[in-house]
Order: C-alpha cells, then sequence, then structure tokens
C-alpha cells in the first residue's frame, strides 16, 4: 500500500519525472482514493514553511513532505507563475493553500488527498469559442489505451468516440463544457475544455483498489462496476493484512463479506455462500488465483496473504455462471499484486507472531482425581463385572484391562486386601493429579509466526512483483509445521500491443508430529495416571493396554516385551516427516489484434509433490505389540521381530489449464459492447501411494522378508488375536491411487450499456467432462444467466441530493454442480477386489456402483435483486441484495429397492430453496485532518428447505433423531428434539409422545413425537469493523456474529458400564434415590449396558428439548492498535513508513447458551456425542467411555510488524 | 467493418477448433473399470463377497458389512435362547426365536432379501454382459455365463425357502414366491412376485443349462464347476421331494468330486479334530478356512461363531452320544472357563457352508436312497459320514426299516448342523411329511413359550421392500 501511494509521488515530483513523460505538455494522473488516504497516514495535515522568493514547485514539494497531499497540475501553468514569500507555522493546509494562490491567476481544489492546481477559468475562457482537441489516452504506465470513451455534452445532447488503435483521438468542443474520458478498468476522468486542452494526454488510473468498489472481475474479465450488474463483494488486500487467525486469506475473509457465512464447528461447512446448494456433491465455493481455479489447500500453501491485491466474491448467477458446472456454490477470486512502473525498486517487511498458548482445561469441566476416585467406589458393580469376567477374554473377543482404581476395588471385594488398605491406596490415587504432567509432557503452547518480505519495482516495459514468506506454527499436540513460499510475478510489455505476464509460486512445507501410539483422549485420561514420578523417571501405564495377568502370559508366550511407557514412546517415533513441495507457473498473454479486438490467453502448469514417512522403532508398543499379535506360541515369529514399521507415503498432484479467449471492445454513440468468447481445457492429475515395510530397520536401510500371503489370510489363535480369535493384517503393503479429470469448456459473455444508464449482461458456458462413465452427450447443457442494471443517478430526472448514486440490478441465471468423478453413470464401474483365496483362477473385481443412465448436473437457479446506493459523495455506500435460489436434481445416494441389487445408489433425488437478503454498508462517519472513524457492516440472513430428498421408505422417529440434518420438508441442517418429560421415579429419562402421553422406550416413539428444534447453520451471520484513526494510532475492531442456530447442550453421557477414563462433573447430577426426580434431569446410573439398553432409551435425555439451546454468539474476532511510526525518525534509516501493531483475537461478547460453551468450534448437531471415541485403550470398552467437549480457541494475543523501504 | 466482423469470426473459430478434441475427454481413470473383458467377466466371480450370504453396501470409499443372513439360525427348533443371554441380540433375532410375523421394523434391512438379490446383480451382469467380452473364446464366454447362471438360479432357491411356502406340488402353481431378477437395473422396479412352481421352474431350467456348459472341475472351492450345479440341481430335486432325480444329480456330483484336482472329501474328525484344537484352553477347533476346506464343494456360507453364550443348543434335545466327536465343536463355558451356560453353545466352525459341500452330499444320498428303498446304500453313506465324526465302533448303524432309517438320517442331519439354522429348511421341507406327523415345533424363553404355526414356515416381505412395492402381495 506504500508501495502503490510511492508511486504516485515519484511520477509527479517534477525532478524525478522519467524521460518520455517530460515532452508531454500536460500530465493528469488521478489516483484513487485509497491510496492517498494510506499515504497520508501518519502524517500531519498542518504546514510549516518559511521562504523567500520560492518557486511554487519547491512550495508543493514541502507540502508534499509535511502533509502526504499531492499536487496535480499542468506544468505549463506554472511556467507563468510567481515565486511566493511565505513565513507561517502550523498553519492548516487550507489555510496555507489560500494564502499562496491569493495573489496568483491560480486556483486550487483540496479533493481526498491531493491539491489540484488549475488556472482561474474566466482569464482564460471566452464564451462560445470551440477549440479542437487532439489528445492521447495511456495508462498510467504510459501504454495508449485504444477504445477509451470520449464522451462530451453538447446542447444536443451527448457525444461519444472512442480511442484508436494508438490511444488518441480528436474531438471539436465548446470551451468551458466537460468531456469525460472512461475506459474499462479504469477510473473515469472528467475535464473542463480550456485552451490549454488542445493538446492534452491523459494517463488513466488503472482501479487498484478503494471503497468505492469500481471495478469487478470473474476471473475471466474485468468490468467497470458500473456496467455490471451481478452480485460482486470485494475485499482489499490492505484489509485482511492484519487478521493473524491463519494463514489461509480465504479464512480472513471472515465477516466481511455479505453472505459468506464461516462455520468453524465440527463436522460443519466451514464456507458456504448464499446457504446450501447440495446434500453430497460439494458444497463448498470455487476458488479461483488470477483467474485459474485452486483448491484450499493450495491456497495455503501458495498464497502470501501479504500478496494479495484484492477478492471478489461473486454470489449470483450473473457472476458466477462463466465458471460453468463448478459455479453453484458461488465463487472467491484472488487477485495477487503486480509490480509498478516506478523506476525503483521497493522493499516491505511484514511480520507478526501470534501466541496461543494451551487449551483451558477448566472448560472441559473434567472430574478432578479425587471426585473421580470417590465416583469409582460409588459406582463399582462387581457383581456385573465379575473379576474373572474383566480379566478374560470377552465373547466378543475384546482383551481385558483392568485399571488401577478398579484393581484396588476388586481386591477388596474378593478379601485380597484389607479395607484399611484399600483406603490408603485410594486415598493415594486421589492425592494425584496427572493434568501438569500432560501439559508438559503432551503438550506445547500454539504458536504461529510469519514473516515476510516483498520487494517490486519495474517501468513501461517491465516490471516486477516478487515475496519471500517464512511461516511457522506449532499446535498443541507438539507438532510443528514449517512453510516457505516464494512468488514471483512479472510483466514484460513487448509492444504496446503484446503484453506477457508470468507468475512462478513455490513453496515448501515440512511438518513433523509427536506420535505416542494408543494415547488416549488427552481431556479424559484418567487423572491419576501419572507420567513420570517425583524424580523425573518415565512410568509405565501398561494397564491402559492390556490386564497384568493376560500382558505376562502374552510376554512369556512370545518373549516380547509388552511395557506401555508413554513418555518413552515418542522418542521411538520420532523419526517422521512430512514435506510438500509445490510450484506454479501461470503466464498470461494479451495481444491486441484491432482496435477493438483483443486476445487474451492464460496458460497454467501446476504441481505438487508430497512425501512422507513415519517410522515406528522395534521398541515402540506399537510395533511390539503387533509383532506378538502375529506370533503363535512356540513362539512362532510371523512378523519379524527385529527392526520396525516403516510407513512411506508419496503423492503428486499435476494440473495444467489453457483459455484462449478474444474480447471485443467497441463503443458507439450511446453504445458501449463488451463480448468475450473463448475455450479453456484443464486436466488434473491425482497420483498417491503408500508402502508399509514391518521388521525394516532404519539405520540399515534393509528389511526381514516375511510371509505377507500368511498374514493377510490370517494367522489363527496368536497370542495376541487383533480380530475375534485370529490376526489379520489391516493395512496392505501397498496401496496406490490416480485420479485424473479432464475439462473442455466454451463460453462467452456480453456486457452492452447504453448511455452509460441502461446495462445488459449475459452468459453462456457449457462444460464437458470425462467424469467417470459420464454420457458425454448429456454434457451439452449449457449453463446461462442474463442480467440487467439501471443506473437511475445517471438519469436526467435524478436529483442528486442526499443520494448521489443509485443502482438497481436484476439478474436471473443457472449455475451447475456437477458428480465427483467416478461416481456414477450409464456403465457398472467395477474395481479390483484384492483376492487371496481366489489363487489359480485369476484376479478379482467387484462392482462398484451400478450404471445409471439418468444421471446429470445439479443445477441451481437464482433471482437475484440488488439495489447499490451511495450517500453524501460516497461517504456512505450500501448495497442490498436479495435471492432466491432453487437447486434441482440434487445428487446423493438414494435408496433403492434391494430387490435389484443395490439398496442405494447415486442419482439425482430431489430438490432445495434458498432464499436471503444481504447487506453490506461503509460508512466513512467521521473525516478529519487528524481523526476519522470507518465503518464497515455486513449482515446476511438465508433461509433454505430441503423440499424432496427422494425418500422412498417413510422415515422412523429414530431415523429422523438421528437423521444428519437433510430431512424433506425442513431446513438443511435441520436438529430434532424430543418434549422431555422430567425423569421417572426410577431415575429414567421420559419424554412426552406427540398425544402428550410420557414414554419411556425409543420403540414406542412415533414420527409425531420428533420435533424440529432449529437448524444448526446460522441463518443470520456477519461482522462490523470499525477503523478510527487519530494521526499516527490506528484502532481497529472486527466483531463478527452467528445468530439463529441451535445445538445440543454438553451433557454427561456415561450412564452405564465401567469407569475406564475421566468423565464431566455433570455425572454427579444424576439421580441416586428416589426423589431426586424433582430434583435432577440427569438419569441415574445403570452399571449394566444389558439392562441399560433394554429397560430404558438414554437418547430421550441427551435429545430432550432441555438439552437443545441457542448456539447464537458475537464475538470480537481482533482490536488491533496500529502505531505508525514518524517520518521523521524513520527516514535517516532509509524507510518510509513503519508500523506496529498489536492484537487481541477471539474475545467473546456474548452467548445464548448458559453453560459457556463456546458454540464456534462446537459440534452443534451432536454435542456431546462429538469428542470421538476412547479408541486407544485397546481393551474392554464395555460401557461407551463418556467424551469431552471440544477444546475451544482462547482469546489471544498478536504481535506484528510492517516496514517499507525507501 | 464487416470485413473486420468476417476476421472476427475466422479468428474465433480457430480458436475454437483447436480446443475442441473429443479424444481429449476419452481417458479412463485409474483404480476403476468399466467390465469389458473375459478377464474382468471371470473376476467378477472372484470376490469374497459372494461367498457369504450378508449384506453389504458399497460405496466408494469401501464396503460396509451389512448382516448377516443368519436370521435361520433363530427360527431353527433345536436352538435356545433366553435371558440375559439373549440380550445382544438384534431385535430381528428375538422376533425370529418368538416367530413373531413382523421381523423386521419398517425402516431395517433385511438380510434374508438383500444379501441374496445383492448378489444377484453381479451375476446378472455377468449373464447379461459377458457374451459380448471384447475378447475371449466363446467356450470361455459360454462357460462363465453358465457359472452365473448357476449361481443366480442357487440364489434364488434360497430367496423362495425364506419367502415362499415349502414346495408342495399341489399348490406350487398358486403359492406367492419371490420376483424373479434377470437384469441388472438397479434403479427399476422389482416387478411382482411369480408362483413357488415358476421360481422352482426357474431355477431348474437354470441350472440344468448351466450343467451343460460348466467346466467338470473348478481350480477354487469359492467357484462353481459342474460337481456343485449338479449338487445344487439335486438339491433343488430334494426339497420338492423328487428323489429320484435327486439322487440322479448327487451321484454325478459323487463322481465329479472324485476326479477333482483338489481335494473334495470328508475329513475324519478322529485323526484331524486334534490337531485343530489349539493349546489354549477354552478355545475351540481351528477349521481349515473356506477356501481350503475340503468338505466344501462349493462354499456359500452364513457366519454362525458369533453366538457363543448367546444361543444354545434346547436343553430338551439330546442329539449325540458321548463318543461324538463333533461335541468338540461346542462350549458349556465361556473362553475363560469361568460363566456356565444352561446348555451347549457353538464354538466352531466361525461359518458353515449352506452351499454344496461333502457332508451334506452323503446326508442327501442316504435319504433319497432310503426313501426310494436302498436302505443298504443309505446305510452305508450315513455310515460314512458318521465313521468320520466318532469312533468307527459307534459309528455303526443298523436300521431295517426305511421309514426309521429316514427319521435317523434326519437326525443325524441335525447333529451334523446344530445350531447353524440350516435345519430350518428340514423344519420346513419336512412340515407336511407323514413320517414326521405330529411333531411340535417349540421355543421357550424368561418371557414364555411359543409355538410355531404353519403361515411362519415363511418370512412375511420385509417391508422395506413393500414399501418400494407397493403392490407386491405380502405373505399373511
Amino acid at each position: 500500500m506504500f508501495k502503490s501511494a510511492h508511486c504516485g509521488f515519484r511520477l509527479f515530483a517534477s525532478r524525478n519525472i522519467p524521460k518520455p513523460l517530460l515532452v508531454l505538455k500536460l500530465t493528469i494522473i488521478l489516483l484513487t482514493v485509497a491510496m492517498l488516504h494510506v499515504s497520508a497516514k501518519g502524517i500531519s495535515q498542518s504546514v510549516t514553511f518559511s521562504g523567500r522568493d520560492v518557486p511554487l514547485e519547491k512550495v508543493f514539494d514541502a507540502v508534499k513532505s509535511q502533509t502526504g497531499y499531492v499536487f496535480f497540475y499542468d506544468v505549463e501553468i506554472l511556467k507563468n507563475s510567481k515565486p511566493v514569500t511565505v513565513d507561517v507555522k502550523n498553519v492548516s493546509l487550507g489555510d496555507f493553500l489560500e494564502l499562496i494562490f491569493k495573489d496568483s491567476d491560480l486556483k486550487y481544489s483540496l479533493q481526498n488527498h491531493a491539491v489540484v492546481v488549475s488556472l482561474r477559468e474566466h482569464m482564460t475562457v471566452s464564451a462560445d469559442e470551440d477549440i479542437t482537441i487532439t489528445g492521447r489516452i495511456s495508462d498510467d504506465d504510459g501504454n495508449p489505451l485504444a477504445g477509451a470513451t470520449i464522451a462530451l455534452k453538447t446542447e444536443g445532447g451527448m457525444v461519444s468516440i472512442i480511442s484508436d488503435e494508438t490511444g488518441k483521438f480528436k474531438i471539436t468542443a465548446r470551451l468551458g463544457s466537460t468531456i469525460n474520458v472512461s475506459y474499462v478498468g479504469f477510473k473515469p476522468f472528467s475535464f473542463t475544455v480550456g485552451k490549454k486542452s488542445a493538446n492534452i494526454s491523459i494517463a488513466l488510473s488503472r482501479i487498484v483498489s478503494g471503497m468505492n468498489e469500481v471495478s469487478v472481475t470473474t476471473g475471466y474479465q474485468t468490468i467497470a462496476k458500473e456496467r455490471s450488474t451481478g452480485a460482486f463483494s470485494r475485499v482489499e488486500g490492505e484489509e485482511i493484512i492484519q487478521k493473524s487467525v491463519s494463514m489461509n486469506v480465504i479464512d480472513r475473509l471472515e465477516g466481511l463479506v455479505p453472505g459468506l457465512a464461516v462455520n468453524n464447528g465440527q463436522g460443519a461447512d466451514k464456507f458456504l455462500i448464499r446457504g446450501v446448494n447440495s446434500v453430497n456433491a460439494n458444497r463448498a465455493p470455487l476458488y479461483v488465483l488470477d483467474g485459474v481455479p485452486i483448491s484450499y489447500d493450495d491456497v495455503s500453501r501458495l498464497v502470501n496473504p501479504n500478496d494479495v491485491e484484492s477478492i471478489q466474491v461473486l454470489r449470483d448467477a450473473m457472476a458466477t455462471s462463466i465458471w460453468g458446472s463448478q459455479a453453484a456454490n458461488g465463487i472467491i477470486v484472488i487477485t495477487s499484486k503486480k509490480g509498478k512502473a516506478q523506476g525503483h525498486i521497493k522493499v516491505q517487511y511484514n511480520g507478526f507472531i501470534s501466541f496461543k498458548g494451551l487449551p483451558d482445561f477448566n472448560y472441559q469441566k473434567m472430574m478432578n482425581t479425587k471426585q473421580f476416585i470417590a465416583t469409582a467406589q460409588e459406582i463399582f458393580d462387581p457383581a456385573t463385572f465379575p473379576y474373572n469376567t474383566v480379566t478374560g477374554i470377552s465373547p466378543n473377543y475384546e482383551l481385558p484391562v483392568v485399571f488401577p482404581h478398579e484393581q484396588i476395588l476388586y481386591d477388596l471385594n474378593g478379601g485380597v486386601i484389607s479395607q484399611a488398605v484399600a483406603n490408603q491406596r485410594l486415598d493415594s490415587l486421589s492425592s494425584l493429579n496427572n493434568r501438569s504432567q500432560v501439559e508438559e509432557n503432551l503438550m506445547q503452547p500454539a504458536m504461529l509466526s510469519n514473516n515476510s518480505v516483498s520487494f517490486s519495482g519495474g517501468n513501461q516495459v517491465y516490471n516486477f512483483y516478487g515475496s519471500l514468506n517464512y511461516t511457522n506454527t506449532k499446535n498443541n499436540d507438539r507438532s510443528a509445521i514449517n512453510n516457505y513460499m516464494v512468488d514471483f510475478k512479472q510483466v514484460f510489455s513487448f509492444t504496446p500491443n503484446i503484453k506477457l505476464d508470468i507468475t512462478t509460486n513455490l513453496s515448501q512445507q515440512n511438518s513433523k508430529q509427536f506420535i505416542i501410539p494408543d494415547l488416549p483422549n488427552l481431556n479424559t485420561y484418567l487423572p491419576y495416571a501419572m507420567f513420570s514420578d517425583g524424580k523425573g523417571n518415565a512410568l509405565s501405564q501398561s494397564w491402559l493396554q492390556l490386564y497384568s495377568g493376560y500382558q505376562q502370559n502374552a510376554e512369556q508366550q512370545s518373549g516380547i516385551n509388552l511395557d506401555y511407557v508413554p513418555l518413552k514412546e515418542s522418542a521411538y517415533t520420532s523419526n517422521n516427516a512430512n514435506n510438500t513441495l509445490s510450484a506454479r507457473l501461470n503466464a498470461g498473454l494479451t495481444i491486441k489484434l484491432l482496435r477493438s479486438l483483443t486476445f487474451e490467453g492464460r496458460y497454467q502448469y501446476q504441481t505438487g509433490s508430497n512425501n512422507n514417512y513415519t517410522y515406528y522403532d522395534q521398541h515402540s508398543y506399537l510395533t511390539r505389540r503387533e509383532v506378538v499379535s502375529f506370533t503363535e506360541p512356540g513362539p512362532v515369529y510371523n512378523l519379524p521381530n527385529q527392526g520396525g514399521d516403516y510407513l512411506t507415503g508419496a503423492g503428486t498432484n499435476t494440473a495444467w489449464y489453457v483459455r484462449n479467449q478474444v474480447n471485443y471492445n467497441d463503443a458507439w454513440k450511446n453504445s458501449e459492447l463488451t463480448i468475450l468468447l473463448g475455450t479453456e481445457v484443464r486436466d488434473n492429475t491425482v497420483k498417491s501411494n503408500s508402502k508399509l515395510i514391518h521388521g525394516y530397520d532404519y539405520q540399515t536401510m534393509s528389511y526381514t522378508a516375511y510371509n505377507e500371503l500368511t498374514l493377510q489370510q490370517g494367522i489363527y489363535d496368536p497370542i495376541i488375536p487383533n480380530y475375534y480369535s485370529s490376526s489379520t493384517l489391516s493395512s496392505p503393503s501397498f496401496s496406490a491411487s490416480e485420479v485424473e479429470t479432464r475439462f473442455f469448456s466454451l463460453y462467452g459473455n456480453l456486457a452492452y450499456a447504453f448511455k452509460r444508464k441502461y446495462n445488459l449482461n449475459g452468459s453462456i458456458r457449457m462444460d464437458q467432462s470425462n467424469l467417470f462413465g459420464t454420457n458425454i452427450s448429456q454434457q451439452y447443457k449449457p449453463i446461462w444467466s442474463v442480467g440487467s442494471s439501471w443506473l437511475i443517478s445517471n438519469e436526467p430526472f435524478f436529483k442528486k441530493n442526499l443520494v448521489n448514486s443509485l443502482k438497481l440490478r436484476l439478474t436471473y441465471g443457472i449455475a451447475g454442480n456437477s458428480p465427483n468423478p467416478g461416481s456414477g453413470g450409464p456403465y457398472d464401474i467395477i474395481q479390483p477386489q484384492p483376492g487371496f483365496f481366489y489363487q489359480n483362477v485369476g484376479l478379482g473385481y467387484s462392482i462398484l456402483l451400478p450404471s445409471n443412465k439418468k444421471l446429470t448436473w445439479e443445477s441451481t437457479s437464482t433471482l437475484n435483486a440488488g439495489v447499490d446506493v451511495g450517500i453524501l459523495e460516497n461517504r456512505v455506500t450500501f448495497s442490498v441484495d436479495v435471492y432466491s435460489k432453487k437447486t434441482d436434481n440434487l445428487l446423493g445416494y438414494s435408496p433403492f429397492d434391494p430387490t435389484n441389487g443395490w439398496s442405494s445408489g447415486y442419482t439425482n433425488l430431489g430438490n432445495i430453496e434458498n432464499k436471503g437478503i444481504e447487506l453490506a454498508v461503509v460508512s466513512q462517519n467521521i473525516v478529519n485532518r487528524n481523526f476519522s472513524w470507518t465503518t464497515r457492516l455486513n449482515f446476511a440472513y438465508n433461509h433454505n428447505k430441503v423440499v424432496k430428498l427422494g425418500e422412498v421408505v417413510p422415515l422412523t422417529a429414530n431415523g429422523k433423531l438421528s437423521s444428519t440434518g437433510f430431512v424433506q420438508g425442513y431446513s438443511a441442517y435441520s436438529l430434532f428434539d424430543l418434549q422431555w418429560a422430567g425423569l421417572d421415579n426410577q431415575g429414567n429419562p421420559q419424554v412426552y409422545s406427540s398425544k402428550g402421553q410420557k414414554i419411556k422406550m425409543a420403540s414406542d416413539l412415533s414420527l409425531d413425537d420428533v420435533r424440529y428444534a432449529g437448524t444448526t447453520q446460522p441463518p443470520y451471520y456477519g461482522g462490523m469493523t470499525n477503523t478510527f484513526r487519530y494521526k499516527a494510532i490506528e484502532l481497529s475492531f472486527q466483531v463478527i456474529y452467528n445468530l439463529g442456530y441451535q445445538m445440543r447442550s454438553y451433557v454427561n453421557t456415561y450412564f452405564s458400564g465401567r469407569l475406564t477414563n475421566n468423565i464431566s462433573t455433570y455425572f454427579n447430577d444424576r439421580w441416586k434415590n428416589p426423589g431426586d426426580e424433582n430434583k435432577t434431569n440427569v438419569p441415574k446410573y445403570i452399571s449394566s449396558p444389558e439392562i441399560d439398553a433394554t429397560t430404558r432409551s438414554i437418547g430421550f435425555y441427551e435429545n430432550a428439548n432441555i438439552n437443545v439451546e441457542s448456539a447464537s454468539y458475537i464475538k470480537m474476532r481482533d482490536i488491533t492498535l496500529t502505531y505508525s511510526l514518524p517520518v521523521s525518525w524513520i527516514s535517516k534509516l532509509s524507510m518510509e513508513g513503519v508500523q506496529v501493531y498489536a492484537q487481541v483475537n477471539n474475545i467473546m461478547l456474548w452467548t445464548a447458551n448458559h453453560q459457556g460453551i463456546d458454540p464456534e468450534y462446537y459440534n452443534a448437531p451432536n454435542g456431546p456425542a462429538s469428542g470421538g471415541a476412547n479408541s486407544g485403550v485397546g481393551g474392554k470398552l464395555i460401557g461407551a467411555p463418556t467424551t469431552a467437549l471440544p477444546d475451544k480457541m482462547k482469546p489471544f494475543w498478536t504481535f506484528g510488524l510492517h516496514v517499507s523501504f525507501k | 467493418m464487416k470485413q473486420s466482423i468476417i476476421k472476427y469470426l475466422i479468428i474465433t473459430l480457430v480458436i475454437f477448433l483447436t480446443g475442441a478434441c473429443t479424444k481429449f475427454l476419452d481417458i479412463k481413470p485409474k483404480g476403476v473399470d468399466v467390465v469389458s473383458t473375459i478377464d474382468q467377466y471371470n473376476g467378477l466371480f472372484n470376490n469374497a463377497l459372494l461367498v457369504s450370504f450378508g449384506d453389504y453396501t458399497i460405496q466408494p470409499g469401501g464396503v460396509t458389512p451389512g448382516d448377516n443372513a443368519d436370521l435361520s439360525i433363530f427360527l431353527s427348533d433345536e436352538t435356545y435362547t433366553t435371558s440375559p443371554y439373549n440380550s445382544s441380540l438384534k431385535a430381528s433375532s428375538i422376533n425370529g426365536y418368538h416367530w413373531l410375523p413382523n421381523v423386521y421394523l419398517p425402516d431395517q434391512d433385511a438380510p434374508q432379501w438383500n444379501a441374496f438379490y445383492t448378489q444377484n446383480y453381479t451375476y446378472n451382469v455377468i449373464a447379461n454382459g459377458v457374451m459380448n467380452a471384447s475378447d475371449g473364446t466363446e467356450l470361455q464366454k459360454k462357460q462363465l455365463l453358465a457359472e452365473a447362471r448357476a449361481n443366480r438360479a442357487y440364489l434364488h432357491f434360497w430367496l423362495v425357502n425364506y419367502f415362499g411356502k415349502p414346495y408342495n406340488a399341489s399348490s406350487a402353481s398358486t403359492d406367492p414366491g419371490v420376483p424373479i431378477i434377470t437384469k441388472p437395473d438397479a434403479s427399476g422396479s422389482a416387478g411382482p412376485r411369480v408362483s413357488v412352481q415358476a421360481v422352482y421352474n426357474f431355477v431348474i431350467s437354470e441350472l440344468s443349462a448351466a450343467i451343460t456348459d460348466l467346466p467338470d472341475s473348478s481350480l477354487s472351492r469359492l467357484r462353481l464347476a459342474k460337481p456343485a450345479a449338479t449338487f445344487m440341481l439335486g438339491q433343488v430335486y430334494f426339497f420338492m421331494g423328487k428323489y429320484d432325480s435327486a439322487l440322479v444329480e448327487l451321484n454325478t456330483t459323487r463322481a465329479l468330486i472324485q476326479n477333482s484336482p483338489i481335494p473334495m472329501d470328508l475329513y475324519d474328525y478322529n485323526q484331524v479334530l486334534d490337531q485343530w484344537t489349539p493349546p489354549v484352553p477354552n478355545f475351540p477347533p481351528t477349521f481349515p478356512i473356506a477356501p481350503n476346506n475340503q468338505e466344501a464343494i462349493c462354499q456359500r456360507q452364513t457366519t454362525v461363531g458369533l453366538y457363543r453364550g448367546i444361543v444354545f443348543l434346547n436343553p430338551n434335545y439330546s442329539l449325540y452320544d458321548s463318543t461324538d466327536l463333533r461335541l468338540k465343536l461346542f462350549s458349556k463355558t465361556d473362553f475363560g472357563g469361568q460363566a456356565v451356560y444352561p446348555s451347549y453353545s457353538r464354538a466352531a466352525p466361525y461359518q458353515v457352508n449352506y452351499g454344496p459341500s461333502v457332508p451334506n452330499l452323503y446326508l442327501m444320498l442316504a435319504e433319497c436312497k432310503a426313501r426310494t428303498g436302498d436302505i443298504s446304500g443309505a446305510t452305508a453313506d450315513v455310515v460314512t459320514l458318521r465313521a468320520h465324526r466318532m469312533p468307527a465302533t459307534d459309528a455303526a448303524v443298523s436300521i431295517g426299516d426305511a421309514d426309521s432309517l429316514v427319521r435317523f438320517i434326519v437326525a443325524e442331519r441335525y447333529r451334523e448342523y446344530a445350531l447353524t439354522g440350516f435345519n430350518w429348511f428340514d423344519v420346513r421341507r419336512l412340515w407336511n411329511d407323514q413320517l414326521f406327523a405330529g411333531k411340535n415345533y417349540v421355543h421357550t424363553d424368561s418371557a414364555g413359550t411359543y409355538i410355531l404355526t404353519t403361515d411362519r414356515l415363511v418370512l412375511k416381505i420385509p417391508p422395506k421392500v413393500l414399501s418400494y412395492n407397493p403392490g407386491m402381495t405380502d405373505n399373511p
């Protein structure tokens, strides 16, 4: 941002005018508001000047350096001006200018942050005199602009002509009349015809940035916002540069774009534009970088947020339909920065560090050790779980595990120890607490830091922009990621008519994991399980894995130690890495063929390769246990008992892209027409393979051979079975996959403007792909849109008072969503079926997908109406869009009649409707010399309904309760609940049926008893950013909000079975004695899982309406305080601008729920069932272990620095 | 102006034509394919999912196993289960044990229906496509076609024995059977139930046609060759009570398996059971896995081993002599030897072959011979089996009366197949047999006593299937 402003200065400061410009008689360059606005930051607007007979140019330089205001003037007019003599201290700029122009024949006007100096007109203009103007129009690099519109308002109406190939034009105009010059993608310019205008050179300023959003880009073309009809939103690079939430620029868009919903909840769709358009196909928007689609992950890897010029979000069909069959979910277009013709190299540094700390364990509401031991004693039930059963193999071949707290209680119960000894042992367990050891040994404070250096420069024939970027991420799980990025963009202007741009992006990402095999969930870890003793010696926790008697027997038979010492384990798995190298080469060629015809080519090659490996040393518990599980008594080792497991993976992703396009641009009297036609070819190939070798020695890089066939067929009755009574090798030693997708597309777009008031846009596209088995003839399904807009404020009858601009837009169109590759088509699709049992009779295949000849794309039609309003000379602008979308032919797995062979299949099964409204407001509330206040507000509302979902079988009550959120007749992401009727006098849950009867068992539930409880995707969402600036200090804060949605509360889910891990303190609120039902809603504990399952329906409690709460929240996403160091301090250090900032992120302002849950990272549809099963414990899971709350993100701090060098 | 428009058009056309290339899109993604070559048609048989009578769902990303078609275990009369052992059973299993009309809930998949029809799809893809395979000889194609038709017929045979009345020549042409599906059309409509007779006719004609083209043997006992097809046809006649016709087919099988390149014979439990028994106490013998099990002529199995400690031998049934080695396949305790069950629970083998097998061949041969008056032949066959299951001295049989011999052979079937569900099909087959008149079939548990009625010999059509086929007639 400093860079662009600087470029303006250099072009104007007379001593630095590049030679070609010196010959020009008049140079006028208009800079955009934002560039100047930024340049003025931190610089005073009062002037101190003292001098005698100083040429005006010198005065201007002084004012520029003190205030940052730049001067626009005709070099000619200063020739006759007198030097001035002034002596003032700290006068305002306005007063100062009055003073120096008082006695001259010049006048001035202040426009934004520029001073435009001109001749006093009455001095030169005589009425009714015509003058022939010969002019030349160029861009700010001096390249001629052909086809620019030169419009002259005469008494007889509007006359307009366009510039020729060399940018020249000739027009006769009356002195004092006004001429408007405009060109697509450039800021329009108007001037009053004077005598000096006879030979005018006009350099139009490219639309670079600014709150006025004067152009929009779809990735295929950039057209003036004024001429567009679609729903576009634009976010400037500057607005996201200080967001430290993530290094992915897409993540940084939260709250900045109306209609873009960001949902960080577990299992939720992270990004949705205007609701949901699909049930089973892709729901995420299409991401586009510099005109070419890119995946979300590649955005992380290849896009340095500091290099982003702007991001546009395309929302309606008019904006998106040129992207065809991938456009239904909206599009996010990222435009990267490029160099400027500025004559010298400009260097900038950006860096920040975020301290995210450790998660807050108290938030989990887990029991402390004392509570846990007390609970264990309360619910211990040796009758249900006799010692000889828990120490033996269960009927389902679960291996025995007995936990220390249980062992004491069993010993007491069996008379092995006395009450006193038991008490003493339990007390000593109670006195332990492993949390600090967990945090110290298994976790680390999370941290994100980034350093980025950019350099740019160039001249009229060549310019470049490059950056180096390093990001370091440390996660709580002790993993670390280093990411290095190099970006370089060059633009060559071979001739005025041929231009080539080349962008190279390179990135290398290295990460390392901290691995302890079979480690239980850290939030539900048994609280007394210490990892080391007081002297720092690592302790064994073998009891987590196997009952000691069983373990000893296995060790004896196999001769292999099976101790499990967590703290020693990470050393055995420290040899692991995951490295990804990504490269992207993007080139664009523009050739001006004829005056109004341009050829544009865009070519890209992108490749990425990933290599990863993990080595489980032979001392690793995973390796030892695996060897034992394939050892037969004897011992007979079927896997090598030397060496470890070596797992390697490699993947490559290669994509190329070719786009050839012709643009036709012409204008006649009152009309402007832009047409583009193009073809596009894409190919994307993803290959991967993984290998697993047992018995590998990392040092000598060799392995011991073993019989894989035997292991795959299974070892029967090994020492420790891994699957029922046998052990089977579950992961193959080699696997590979390759997916190649190809697209061929034809597209066209038309934009017609009449009298700069009426716009008509149209777009059409056809896509064909190799999506496996699809019938090519069915792919000629055109995707199209039409749009119109009316600039009422350009009508003669429009009175510009309060409202200075007013535009109405209306669009309708269709966008698509193609099926996933290989998801179905007119042929039966088969896949290889490994057949160890079919030796000698050929390879094996199975049918993966049945044929479906009727499969077709999902198509989404969107009707959008919008209004754009500018008030008080655009001090306040707002846009409102309303839309109605209908998605037909939803793709998905629909149940089929099993009689025909498939109980479900991929098919077109239904439709969804979305309706909504979006509002965006930008208001410059206060614009003052020293103080300014700007507000940006976004609001969106989306309502949707799954109209039809191909449900043939009537839904059951249980099916509805446990649905994934898409149920015919309800909104997407629906949540269902039951009407709570309290506990019965036995402490078991009851709900009301729709007829008002109390029900206890799920089998008595009927469909009507299941009630709609709302949606788990916020229907109201958006954000507000306020920015205050006082002199060199800027304070900005962003509030984001997600409202009107529901979640299941966090409740205790442990009601039965053995106590195998830590549980929520809510368990203590459970029903214990008759009468408790009047005090609590938490059902009683029943030790026997069978009795629990057959005498009551515990799901009634978890799904009851008392446990559904509003998930609405408002968060302060960030508060940023920025200070710009005074220029006088830093200029000696060759610096031009230095800004330091401190930011605090993620402060919860308000939540609707009363439990203190942070809904942002919560699993709204499932609530407590979301924490993930405690899969680490290889033993008996009788009684599902309770789950922990998902960790929330705590408020965290960020500190950053921007430096721009001279 | 006009000239320039023409120029534009030409330029545009050139650009379009360079891009348009249909061959560009004509590539096959790797990892999957469409079935076209003879090796691929052949490979479709080499799919372990087709060996088990179990439901499954394939979606990109993997196979989701559904339930086993093992309801017959609970329907069979020698089965016993009660609280608390039955607490981990699915509702449908308990409903089956109670011989209730409605076994499944409206949204439940019924493996007895789905498993067979799911496998039927693959055979239909082969049967409808293999003759157009892109390569391969006419002989190869015909062999694969025959194999698909025989497999398909056998699936329909099991279906009609779950959902149609036991075959009764006098009423079969009006008794509703099941839909016959011979075309692969996943999203199509099933068509009506045809009569039991029509299904049997279909099965017999398909098997007969297949036998002509099938090879005399296969290198895999998971594949279907002539010995298996003749066995199946013999089994169909056996179920129809056409013992003469059955005998012809089964004798062919017996002759063919003598020359099989992979051994097909009975195991002598006197010899092998000790080798199969692991040193771990309370663990059952380890059977050879299906592809190596020489008693299998063609494995079409269901999993029965999951019910140790859950379902038991009816305590009122005393099937085994103490020397019968088959007793070793049962257990009265859990694996730890701690919990003692109310009766014997099956512990091995894990899977039981419902398809062509050597023991069943001997049992069917014996019964056919006894039914057709060949008492010595029948005795020899049943003794051959028994001598492989117990010491020779206890294996001898001496019954002079044909009816008694038939009853003895049926009892031998119960001993061979106790708690595998296989006997359920004998219950059905012998329901109207005068030799077994007056026999009552009773289940009991802690909740009550249940008596089998004629209607409940037949499963009702699963409600989920009816919801797709509103016009389909249901069983009473």
